[in-house]
This record gives structure tokens, sequence and C-alpha cells, in this order.
């Protein structure tokens, strides 16, 4: 023990005589620590704890395919569903939910947007889930014209009652309508909630936004078999696997129900199944980009590891003298490896203590741009699981860090230290060559990324995004009544957004006003439709996405018309129905036809088609514009009450958001704006997961880069130091400055040629891992690889000129200097 | 070459370092002819200021006052950039330690002070395979220095002082760490080199040595005390 203290106390004065060694080591190590330990707790918050649901493994959702359009993630129809659930053995049972919004109208304060989940009683006991308080939702209050209740998540427990236990059977007012809370559900209910939403491409509400993803109310689904034909797709239908069934059995029996209803109903053709594992759902999209992360940031811990034991040899290089004069006067290679072991010990506890400090502030820079749609980020933290995890890296880090001097060490013992100085300089230029291979592969990763998110946003997203303002509202039904009796004839409805235009078109800088059911890259819905005199093609046609906008949308959002004519005012509930198609629905539906004059039949009226348009890219700018129909709101008014207004304006477009505000709460105070953004920032969130996994790619490449350069710099530094007298020689015969700078930029040169074929080849090998997260650029293209050998071999020729100077500057009289 | 005047003039040469508050002086008032064809030899206690003379003399330092010139060359009034070229031209180096390059091969150590030069490939390997011959060293070739005897090293470190043919040839101990039959030998090149017109400056402890020289200059505490 007392030899144990002064090994440390002698390993501490080591530190303090050689500050520049030891912040050095340090600051390497803290640098790859601390990078691992934020990407960790992420890739472990997100992937790898276990679901708060039970048995995650056998909950699996069942989405609906349809062969005329392709698409396979879509939601169920109601009847669809029941027929599930009544012939399903396969699953155990059957539950549905959809996403929605609700305007919440507190005792207090003003009202505020909040999104909602509306779902079948089987729901919450199916996943596992139990309120904190109060209980889950009844069968009794699962049917139409049920009690109205609600369960309320622990976040807006907190925020509007203080967890007051006493909140079951209270009232809160949601969506003008008073429904009594009967639980408090813990704030894991709403997993994955988001992500299946995402999943299925075409949901409209807060999965689209990539707003928060905090479900605060819950309500009871109440199915209304009579309102919600075979036609209409609104739920989601999660099951859990009987005991003993595989996905591929319950995949083979739902496709046998769903061929079955195909047979019995007209509205079912071209209708599947499909069964994916709820973890599928929610993890798959993110997998691949924070699988990429880890493997990018053990990289950089392989890295700065590498410098750390480039720094050690010279260190040891430089106490050949004192290893020696140790071993003469006793100390066996054990007492001398324990004196390396405390040593490294040391090191890497210094290292993973300021790593530790530098991934809590790593990591609140990472969850601050993280996008919302990755899973349970919310959550994510650095825990006493995440800290074991570093703590065992820190270990591995010492021990490898303990072992090297003593190798080296047993080397100098055996007699052999000039072959062992050239043995060094091998390994070092080994060391460094492999740091440089793994920063090559970074960059050419980031690289990729890079051009990537740069190809997206040169793609015209079919609208001018900039000088446009954009704010949601939803009209509640009880202030303005939806009667579908009198459909399309909504005139409170009407009323509003007819005002609400001509208030905001008379505010000054205003340039342009817009309203529309769903904003540019909201994908909105989808319904069938057919062509006048030729229905019988109609069968196989995919379904359009539905576009209800008001008469100036096209100027308003500059998509070029082109042909016929924009929507006008007289395009009303009592003039002919019209009807506009973007250049996609022409291509598909129409080929060779000329669209214009043509009759489309849609919701019962044939509607005459006036206007080709450009395509918006309305699933986001990687994604292909879908065949898209355009309605006067006038005449087709939003179901849901829905909308997007949309405000070109003189100027910064963010600044106009309180007049907005203002307007909106004279004309209706109980009624939320939300949303209110720059249409270009709700371009910019729709890349958010690209750029995010670019950013710290890119942040890790840069890192990379940099201790690679330190690893270049020291390698020539140490071999110019070694050198001094060969290049005095070298000088004495004749060498000029020139000469001596470019014999040590070559071997900087050399190295980082090095790095880069053997990098590139690393690259082009993992390349694979990429393709999913690259667009409209190949995971080995030419040019990014090229780029990044160009970047290594510019860094090494910076990162060698300092020794080269330093080696120019030799004074030649060492080489008349006896040793 | 101008035969007329001395080959080396120097004249009132001072060698300082700063040391701490004051300056130590490594030489002292020096003046110097060297005629050419002669074969001088500079010898004194260590730390007398031989080595930092040579040094001088071969262009290597340039922090010293005095004046020095080298044939028609005044060499104080040139920029210390500028003298680098005289060295090239006109002076030969031997080192007491050989200091042969170890990772290349006895050709490639005896190419190397052409290539400072830039004198062309074809050239280069001309002038190698000639001296090679002529110092009898051809099958020693492709052998690298650690390969070699130390006096056969000093052989290779001699031949790369004259391959490119220079008037001076400045050689520091060039047989310090030789037994003696060996140093005989280099000293026999020496005379040699020196009767086919080479201007040699050796410093030596070796009285032996000095012997093959035309003078001796005493060096002591950086003067010359002749």
């Amino acid at each position: 023990m007392d030899t144990l203290l002064q090994d440390v106390r002698y390993a501490l004065r080591q530190f303090r005589t050689h500050p520049a060694f030891t912040a050095a080591a340090v600051l390497t190590l803290a640098l790859g620590i601390g990078a691992n330990t934020a990407i960790f707790s992420v890739v472990d918050g997100v992937l790898l704890r276990p679901a708060p649901f039970k048995e995650m493994d056998r909950l699996a959702v069942v989405w609906e395919t349809d062969r005329n359009s392709g698409t396979t993630h879509e939601p169920a129809s109601v009847p669809d569903f029941s027929d599930f659930q009544r012939r399903s053995v396969r699953f155990e049972r059957l539950a549905a939910f959809s996403a929605t919004e609700v305007n919440l109208t507190p005792e207090r304060g003003d009202p505020f947007r909040l999104a909602a989940v509306v779902i079948t009683h089987e729901f919450l006991p199916l996943v596992g889930m139990r309120p904190l308080v109060g209980r889950t939702f009844t069968e009794q209050e699962d049917r139409p014209n049920g009690p109205a209740v609600a369960l309320i998540s622990e976040a807006l427990w907190e925020r509007l009652y203080s967890r007051d236990a006493g909140v079951v059977g209270r009232t809160i007012q949601i969506n003008d309508v008073p429904r009594t809370i009967v639980g408090v559900l813990p704030s894991a209910s709403d997993f994955g909630i988001l992500q299946i939403l995402k999943a299925a491409d075409y949901e409209r509400g807060f999965a689209d936004r990539g707003g928060p993803g905090r479900v605060d109310v819950w309500a009871p689904l109440r199915p209304i078999y009579a309102s919600n034909p075979r036609t209409n797709h609104p739920i989601i239908v999660v099951g859990r696997l009987a005991g003993g069934a595989s996905v591929g059995q319950a995949q083979q029996e739902m496709a046998g129900i769903a061929t079955d209803l195909e047979r019995a109903y007209h509205d079912n053709d071209g209708r599947g199944v499909h069964v994916e594992p709820l973890a599928q759902v929610i993890f798959g999209p993110v997998r691949p980009a924070l699988l990429v992360l880890l493997g990018a940031v053990a990289l950089v811990l392989l890295i700065a590891c590498a410098n750390v034991a480039n720094l050690l040899l010279v260190r040891g290089t430089a106490r050949t003298r004192e290893v020696t004069v140790r071993a003469a006067l006793g100390a066996g290679l054990g007492r001398l490896a324990r004196q390396f072991l405390v040593e490294g010990a040391l090191l890497s506890l210094a290292g993973t203590v300021f790593g530790t400090v530098l991934a809590t502030w790593g990591l609140e820079l990472l969850l601050a741009l993280a996008p919302a749609d990755i899973p349970r980020v919310a959550a994510v933290g650095i825990d006493a699981r995440v800290l074991a995890v570093t703590a065992l890296v820190a270990v591995v880090v010492a021990l490898a860090f303990g072992a090297l001097p003593t190798l080296q060490a047993r080397k100098a013992g055996s007699g052999r230290g000039v072959a062992i100085i050239g043995e060094h300089r091998r390994l070092r230029s080994a060391l460094v060559v492999a740091e440089l291979s793994l920063a090559v592969m970074l960059m050419a990763g980031a690289g990729l990324l890079i051009k990537s998110l740069w190809r997206l946003q040169l793609v015209d997203p079919g609208f001018a995004a900039a000088g446009v303002l954009k704010a949601e509202y939803q009209l509640p039904q009880s202030r303005y009544p939806r009667d579908f009796s009198r459909w399309p004839v909504w005139p409170e409805m009407q009323r509003f957004n007819d005002d609400l235009q001509r208030r905001v078109a008379a505010l000054p800088r205003v340039e342009g006003i817009a309203i529309a059911a769903s904003h540019p890259l909201d994908a909105g819905f989808t319904s069938s439709i057919s062509v006048v005199g030729r229905e019988a093609e109609a069968g196989g046609w995919p379904e359009p996405s539905i576009r209800l906008t008001s008469a100036n949308y096209f100027e308003v959002l500059r998509v070029p018309v082109l042909a016929g004519r924009s929507f006008s005012t007289s395009d009303d509930a009592k003039a002919p129905p019209v009807i506009a198609i973007n250049q996609s629905a022409r291509q598909r539906f129409f080929q060779d036809r000329e669209p214009l004059g043509q009759h489309i039949t849609l919701w019962g009226a044939d509607r005459t088609v006036v206007a080709v348009v450009g395509d918006e890219r309305i699933f986001g700018l990687a994604k292909e514009t879908p065949p898209a129909v355009y309605l006067p709101l006038a005449q087709v008014p939003s179901a849901s009450g829905s909308h997007s207004l949309l405000v070109r304006v003189d100027g910064d477009p963010g600044m106009f958001a309180g007049s907005l505000r203002s307007v909106v709460r004279e004309m209706d105070p109980a009624l939320p704006l939300f949303d209110v953004e720059p249409l270009v920032r709700t371009l910019s969130n729709s890349v958010a997961q690209r750029r995010f996994t670019m950013l710290v790619l890119g942040a890790f490449a840069a890192v990379a880069l940099l201790l690679a350069v330190v690893g270049v710099h020291s390698v020539l530094s140490y071999t110019v130091a070694q050198r001094t007298r060969e290049i005095g020689v070298r000088m004495a015969l004749g060498a000029d400055a020139r000469g001596v700078r470019a014999l040590v930029v070559r071997e900087g040169v050399a190295l980082a040629a090095g790095g880069v074929a053997l990098g590139g080849l690393g690259a082009l090998a993992i390349s694979r891992l990429l393709t999913t997260l690259l667009y409209g650029v190949s995971a080995r293209d030419p040019l990014t690889f090229a780029g990044v050998a160009l970047l290594l071999g510019v860094v090494g020729i910076i990162a060698s000129y300092l020794p080269a100077r330093r080696a120019a500057k030799v004074d030649p009289m060492v080489a008349l200097r006896t040793e | 070459m101008n035969s007329a005047g001395p080959f080396i003039s120097i004249h009132n040469i001072e060698r300082s370092f700063a040391e701490g508050n004051g300056r130590h002086y490594v030489l002292r008032g020096i003046s110097l002819d060297v005629a050419q064809g002669e074969f001088v030899t500079i010898m004194g206690p260590s730390g007398a200021g031989k080595s930092t003379l040579l040094a001088l003399l071969g262009m290597l330092d340039a922090e010293w006052t005095g004046e020095y010139r080298l044939l028609e060359h005044d060499v104080h009034k040139l920029k210390p950039k500028d003298r680098v070229p005289l060295g090239k031209k006109y002076v030969g180096f031997v080192f007491q330690q050989y200091h042969l390059i170890d990772d290349l091969t006895v050709a490639e150590n005896l190419a190397m002070p052409l290539s400072y030069r830039d004198v062309k490939a074809s050239e280069r390997d001309a002038l190698v395979a000639d001296t090679l011959d002529r110092f009898g060293m051809v099958a020693k070739k492709n052998l690298y220095p650690r390969q070699l005897s130390g006096g056969q090293q000093q052989l290779v470190g001699v031949a790369r002082a004259v391959i490119h043919r220079p008037a001076l040839l400045l050689a520091d101990e060039p047989t310090g760490n030789l037994h003696s039959d060996q140093g005989k030998e280099i000293m026999e090149l020496f005379r040699e080199l020196n009767a086919a017109g080479t201007t040699i400056v050796q410093v030596t402890h070796s009285e032996d040595n000095a012997k093959y020289g035309n003078r001796i200059i005493h060096l002591r505490d950086g003067w010359i005390v002749n």
C-alpha cells in the first residue's frame, strides 16, 4: 500500500513537471471519452433501454396497404378494424388510436393547443400502461354518446393541478366541451405515438410538424361505424400477439382476412395488410443514424487513444534512461508495470472526469439540436448506467496505457536500444496513419451527409417559402358548427376565414394572404377520384392528396399555374364546382390528354378542371411529390376545422407574428393560434433529422481531424528532434532550408497519403451503412472522396509545417559538436 | 581562382555567446592567412574555439564580427544567406563522428552533397561511380553505414566531403574515433588530396596527425597563441 501511494505521488510529480504532456493527454482523452459518453447516453436512452410497454416484442402495428398507390403504411378504416378484432386469433387483443390536436381552455389564462390521442378502451391495457391516479377508459365510455371523459398527462397534471391527487372527477374544457378527468397517465404513455404517426405518411397533426411529441390529453375513440365508411382510414391499429404467435403468422392471418374483405366490399379494392413489429416502427427510422453516430464516436475514441499512445511513446523514449536506472537499481518488470499502470490510471481518471463534464455540455447541445421525432429523446441524460459504461471505457484505456510503456521498458531492458528507437518511430507512424485513416472515414461520412443536405437545399420545393409567415388554427365545432347535412355551406367558418383574410390584408406590409386546410409541407389526406367518362380506369389509380385552399393560394405561395386559371373568390359554394391538379396528377391521370375542362368526380360532385399547377413537395424535400388535387375552400370547407394561414409580408415574417395574434385575439379570444413561424423554418424543420446527423457526424469528423493533425504534428516534431544531428549534417553538406523543410513535409504528406489510402478503403467498405441517410449522392461519391483526400493532403502539409520550420532552423554546427 | 592573394584571409574575428548578463567569448581577435594548397592544423585544448573557427571558415556560422575574405569574396560583407552558396561551392567537411546518414547506402550518402548542388542525375551517378572507384569502395556501394567499420565509415565521410571537388577541405578531428592504423590511412588520404591541390584545414589533438600539415596554429581560450 505504501509503495502504491509512492507510485501515485511519483506519477503526480511526473505530471506536474511535464504539464504540456499531461494537458495534451488529458484533453485528448477528455474529448474522446466525453464525445462517447454524450452519444452513448443518447443511444442508450433511445435504443437500449427497455421500452415502457409490457413485452414490447409482442406488440405490432397492423397497417393497411394499397396496391393501387403502393402505400404500405396506411391507417385502417373503422369497419376494417372491427372485422380484424372480431376475426383475428393470432392477436390476443387489438386496439386503435388516432391523433389529433385540441384547444384547451384553462380555468384561468389564454387557451392553448395540445396534442391529443383518441384511443379505444383496449389500448392502454394492451400496451400495459397504468394510470398514476384514477383509472383508464371503460367500454361504456368508448361508445358513441358515452360520457365525456379524458385522461391527462403527468406533465399537464403538474402544470394545471400541481400534482393534486384530487384531480380525478374535475372537469377540463377541451374544444369548448367539458370533460371529466378520470385519471393521470405517466409520462412514458405516449411512447412511440409520434414515430407511428410519422410512419403513416399522410397523418395530419403534431407528428408532421416536428413539434414536441408529448401527448397531453387522451379521450375515448368511440368509433361511429355509420359515419366512417371503409374508404376513410383514420385509425391506427395496434395488436398484442397471442402467446406463441409470430409476426409472420399474424401477417398470414391478417392478409387472409384482408382478402376476404376485399372480396366482400368494393371499397376495399386493392387493400391488404402489413403487420410490422412496433419496435421496428418506432426505432427503425432512427436506428441507422444513431448506430452510425455510435460507430463514429467510437472511432473518435480510438483516435484519441492513438494520440495518447503516441504521446506516451515519446515520453517513454525520453524516459529510457530513467527506466534503465530503475532496472539497474533492482526494479523488476512487475514493479515498473505497476508504476506505469498507476500513471495510466491517473491520466484516464482525469480524462474521464473532464470528459464527463464535456459530455454534460455536449449532451445539452446535442439535445437542443435533436429533432423531436427521435423516440423518448426528452428522457435522455447522463445517469449511473451511462457513467458505468464510461468508467468501463476508462479502465480499458488505463490498462492499455499502462501496458504500452511496460512493453517499452521490457524491450529497453533487452539491450536493443537503437533498434527500439527505430521500432518506435515505425509504431508511431503506424498509429498516426491509423488515426488519419479513421479521420478519413469520418470525414468521408460527414462529407457525404453534407453533400446530401446541400442537394436537398437545392431541391425546388415548388413554392416560395421566403417572406411567408405560417400560422395554424382549428375552429372548434362548438362555435363554428360543421353540420354535414348543410355541407359545404358552413357559414360561421366561412365568415371567420373571410373576415380574417380581410383584416390581415389590411395590415401594413402585407403583400398577400391565403388560407389552406394544410400548409405546403403538411401531407394532409388522400381520397379516391375518378374522371367522368373514364370511371373504369380509376380502380387502379392511387388516391391523390387533397388540398383545400383559398382563392389566392397559388399567388401567395408562388406555385406556378402551368395551364388554366387560379381559383377566384367567385368559386364559392353557389358556383359550379372546380378543381385544379398538380403536374404529377396530370402525368398520372391524363398522360397525353388535355386535362382542362375535364370533370373529376370527388365526394359526390363532378368538378371541372380549371388549372394545372406546379408540384409542391408536400412530403418534404426528400420525397417526390405525389399526385394532388386542389379544391377551393369556399366549395369544400375543412371538415376538421383545421386551417393554415399563410401571409406574404414585405420584410421579416417572424416580426409579423405579434400583429397576427392581435387580429385573431380580437376576432375570437378563445381561439389559440399555434405553430406561428416563418415558412422557411417549417421547410428547414422538414430536414431536421438529416441536419442533426450531419452536424454531429461533422463535429466528430472535425474533432478527429484536429486530433489527427495533432498526431501528425507530434510525430514529426519527435522525428525532427530525433534527427537534429542528421539535419545539421545535411545542412553542413549543402542542404538549404527549403530542402530541409521539404524533407519533413514529405514525411507528413507520406503519412497523410497512407491515411487517405487506408481510410478511403475503410470508408468504401462501410459506405453501405450510410446509404439510408443519403439523398441525391452515391455512398461512393468520387468527388467527396477526392475532396477528403485533398483536404487530408493540405492538413498533412499544415501539420508538418511547424516541425519543418523548426528543422530548417537547426544549427548546422550541431554536426561539429561531439556527444 | 585568384592565386595572387591568400586563399583565406581573416582579420580580427570575434565570436561570442550571450551568457547571463554578459557575453562569453569563444574566439578573440583571430587573424590568419591560409595560402592556396596549404595544409593547416589547428590544435588546442577542449573549449579553445577550434571547432567554432572551423564552422566559421565553412560558412556554417554567421554570428561573428571581423573580416573574412575567401579568394576574391568579402564574406563579411555578404548577408548570411548569400554566404551559403560560397560554402557549397568551395568547402567540403569531414566530421569526427563521420555523420553518415543511417538510412542511406554508401552510394546514396556520396550522392547527397551533389543533389544539394543541383547536379544532374546522370552526372551525379558518374561522379559517385568515379569516387567509389577512386576510394576503392565499389564493392561496398550498396552497404549501409552500420555494416561498415569505423575506418570504412570515415573513408566514406572523406569521399563524401570531396565528391564535389571542393577547393577547401575542413576536417574536425577526422581520426578521433579511429584506431591508429585506420587513422593513418585517412591522414595519408589527406596528404594525397593536398598534393592534388586541395587546401586543408584540420582540427586535431594528435601531434602525429599535425605533422601531416605544413603549419600548426595553436588556440587557447579563443586566442591564437603561436
